[in-house]
């Protein structure tokens, strides 16, 4: 019996700080696919060689030396590109996502109530209807 | 403020918490929880089983369907509703937490279920029998058989009304736990007959406090500090491997 005094706080609870928390929570996981993903620095270095692998041109006319050091720089900073434009795009993809998962959740929040009541009635129709 | 206000204000903050923890506690709320979407799974398998077996193979089949999905109409409504309350259950437990949700909670989840549970004519009986008062005066080191005569065998008793919390609009477990040792003389001796002071009595009830909201924060995965502290992938690849750093 005392179980229905605190039916309001529920009540009260469900409509308004369970979903200021779903909201919340969602944007912690948008949050989290940003920094896990690295989108913001992967963004910054886009252009950096990869893992910073580079060469250095040594001193004086060695143009076949130039090249090699050109190619082996140029070869990494397409690698670097390749593997984080790869990388960034599936961060924003997670990202979009958890947004339609969270907008998901925080639109079936609205019908909980009302989803737990018709799964017991159908249960029941279903379970107890004659053969 | 006196023990009843500190009371009320632990009542106001959490009453939803507590009264559902003593009624099914969080853990079993969690196996329950478990067990029952297991239940549910097996049956829709079951079911879709049943119900392709029923269209090919065995039409006699047919008639278990719609009992099978019934059975797991009322697992998932069950489950639905379990989980909502666990939800419920579940803010009031981290309310207390730092940064949560720009709450400013007056005091821990475990002080306020302490006061909860403790009947006014025994205080100190209610925080030493409290989980997190059997923690701490197991770390003081006194004998349990010590503490149980001396709870058996009491003459004084704190009056509420009498006794003062201080507050500065956070009660934390040690400012509680002081209040009681200030105003429990037998109590006080007790202790002291063991070598603990009173701002060791103070530092063990803060560290056993802590280590439950510490506790209680490992579990909350979806808190932006908890997320925080998984690395990202990307720092590597920008910055380069630091191979030997990362021995250590």
């Amino acid at each position: 019996m005392r179980a229905f005094l605190i039916a309001p706080y529920y009540i009260h609870w469900h409509y308004s700080r369970a979903l200021k928390g779903i909201v919340v929570i969602t944007g912690n996981l948008m949050w989290f696919c940003w920094h896990f993903f690295s989108v913001g620095l992967l963004l910054e270095t886009l252009f950096s060689p990869w893992q910073r692998i580079q060469e250095q041109h040594k001193r004086g006319l060695d143009i076949e030396g130039y090249l090699s050091t050109v190619t082996v720089n140029l070869v990494m900073r397409c690698v670097g590109i390749f593997i984080r434009s790869i990388f960034i795009v599936l961060g924003l993809a997670s990202i979009v996502l958890v947004g339609i998962g969270g907008l998901a959740v925080f639109a079936m929040w609205l019908v909980l109530p009302a989803a737990i009541i018709f799964a017991f009635i159908l249960g029941f129709i279903l379970l107890f209807k004659p053969l | 403020m006196t023990w009843n206000d500190v009371r009320k204000r632990a009542i106001k903050e959490y009453y939803p918490g507590f009264f559902l923890e003593n009624l099914w506690p969080r853990g079993r709320g969690i196996v329950l929880l478990k067990s029952v979407r297991i239940l549910w799974s097996v049956l829709v398998v079951l079911g879709v089983l049943v119900y392709g077996l029923s269209k090919t193979s065995s039409p006699m089949l047919s008639m278990y369907v719609p009992k099978i999905f019934g059975a797991f109409s009322l697992a998932f409504g069950f489950w639905m509703a379990a989980g909502a309350i666990h939800a419920f259950f579940n803010w009031y437990y981290y309310k207390s937490m730092p940064a949560a949700e720009g709450e400013k909670p007056v005091m821990s989840f475990e002080l306020g279920r302490i006061l909860y549970r403790t009947k006014p004519e025994d205080i100190l009986g209610g925080f030493l029998e409290s989980d997190e008062g059997f923690e701490i005066m197991m770390r003081t080191g006194i004998d349990r058989e010590d503490i149980r005569g001396f709870l058996a065998h009491r003459q004084f008793f704190i009056n509420p009304d009498a006794l003062s919390i201080s507050d500065e609009g956070y009660t934390s477990a040690s400012d509680y736990a002081t209040s009681i040792f200030d105003a429990d003389k037998d109590f006080a001796q007790l202790l002291f007959a063991y070598g603990i002071q009173k701002k060791d009595f103070q530092a063990i009830t803060e560290w056993v406090f802590e280590r439950e909201i510490a506790k209680r924060a490992q579990t909350r995965w979806w808190s932006r500090s908890h997320l925080a502290r998984i690395p990202g992938i990307g720092k590597n690849w920008s910055y380069g491997q630091i191979y030997n750093l990362e021995q250590f």
